[in-house]
């Protein structure tokens, strides 16, 4: 939310649309999670907050890294926000009738566009980043795109575990083990990447100018 | 701002100028452009790539620089292929 928050003002400063998309991208996603887990707001209020989170970090992602030179980009754009209305149909259909095999079909949608969301960024920053790796560039500028590469590539496998949960056990059920443990995975790639954004985005200054 | 530092350094490699001088020559065509009050850090990708096909290729005609196209090209393409830096080095 801090980070959200942060790069929200820093684009109404700098007048960068594509830093207000992953702020608004990472105030959307933490309102859904607390919207669920918190204030009990159901699956569905979360799924769609965090799937317009999705699409935010992935029209970051094509406005920053290519927008102005490669038109496969708009395509995988596209992609994302089939994968990830396809998603939130399965999600409905769960909500609206449980059963595993709706449940199996949702959770490889949300690896997939999960995958496609974060793995696209964390890919563009690593390639970005080998462009300028030998140039004249301040060190702070490099570590950002590798910090934001790796953060990324971390949490585009964040949906993994929880092709692994049970569909009529509650999303971190402190009762049920299994259930856990997946739940604790989710939240340590969910933290690493926080920390890891935060810190590329938040630099002091007295580095920036070095 | 580093694209703007990234530009001069391609630009200075290819018409044999100092770096520092080149940038100047950017930081110069970017006011011809938009007048001295646009904010640096406001620039857009858009506003970089007119300001290399404008006011810096009017800039290097007036100094006479050779394969001056071939030059506006590269750095285009330059511009385009790192585009990002406008952003990760400007938050």
């Amino acid at each position: 939310m801090v980070n959200g928050l942060f790069l929200l003002v820093r684009s109404y400063k700098l007048k960068k649309l594509n830093v207000f998309y992953i702020g608004i991208a990472h105030i959307f996603i933490v309102l859904g999670f607390l919207g669920n887990l918190i204030f009990s707001l159901s699956l569905l209020f979360e799924e769609a907050f965090v799937s317009f989170g999705f699409f935010f970090v992935g029209l970051f992602t094509y406005t920053t890294f290519h927008k102005n030179r490669e038109v496969s980009a708009k395509y995988i754009l596209l992609l994302i926000i089939i994968l990830l209305v396809i998603h939130y149909i399965f999600q409905i259909i769960f909500f609206i009738n449980p059963g595993s095999i709706i449940h199996l079909i949702s959770k490889i949608f949300d690896i997939i566009s999960t995958f496609s969301v974060f793995g696209w960024m964390g890919f563009s920053s690593f390639f970005a980043y080998k462009r300028i790796k030998d140039e004249n560039v301040k060190d702070w500028i490099k570590f950002r795109y590798k910090l934001i590469s790796l953060s990324a590539l971390i949490l585009s496998v964040q949906a993994v575990p929880e092709l692994f949960m049970r569909y009529d056990v509650e999303y971190g059920d402190p009762a049920n083990l299994g259930t856990l443990i997946i739940f604790g995975f989710t939240l340590i790639f969910s933290l690493i990447f926080s920390i890891g954004f935060l810190i590329a985005w938040i630099f002091p200054k007295h580095i920036k100018k070095d | 701002m580093e694209i703007i530092k990234f530009l001069a350094d391609k630009l200075a490699n290819r018409i044999g100028m100092s770096p520092v001088a080149a940038r100047g020559l950017i930081k110069l065509s970017i006011k011809d452009k938009f007048g001295p009050f646009k904010p640096i850090e406001q620039l857009t990708y858009g506003d970089l790539d007119l300001m290399i096909e404008e006011s810096l290729k009017k800039r290097l005609e007036e100094i006479e620089i050779e394969n001056l196209e071939e030059i506006i090209r590269y750095l285009k393409t330059e511009l385009s292929e790192n585009q990002s830096l406008i952003t990760m080095g400007a938050v």
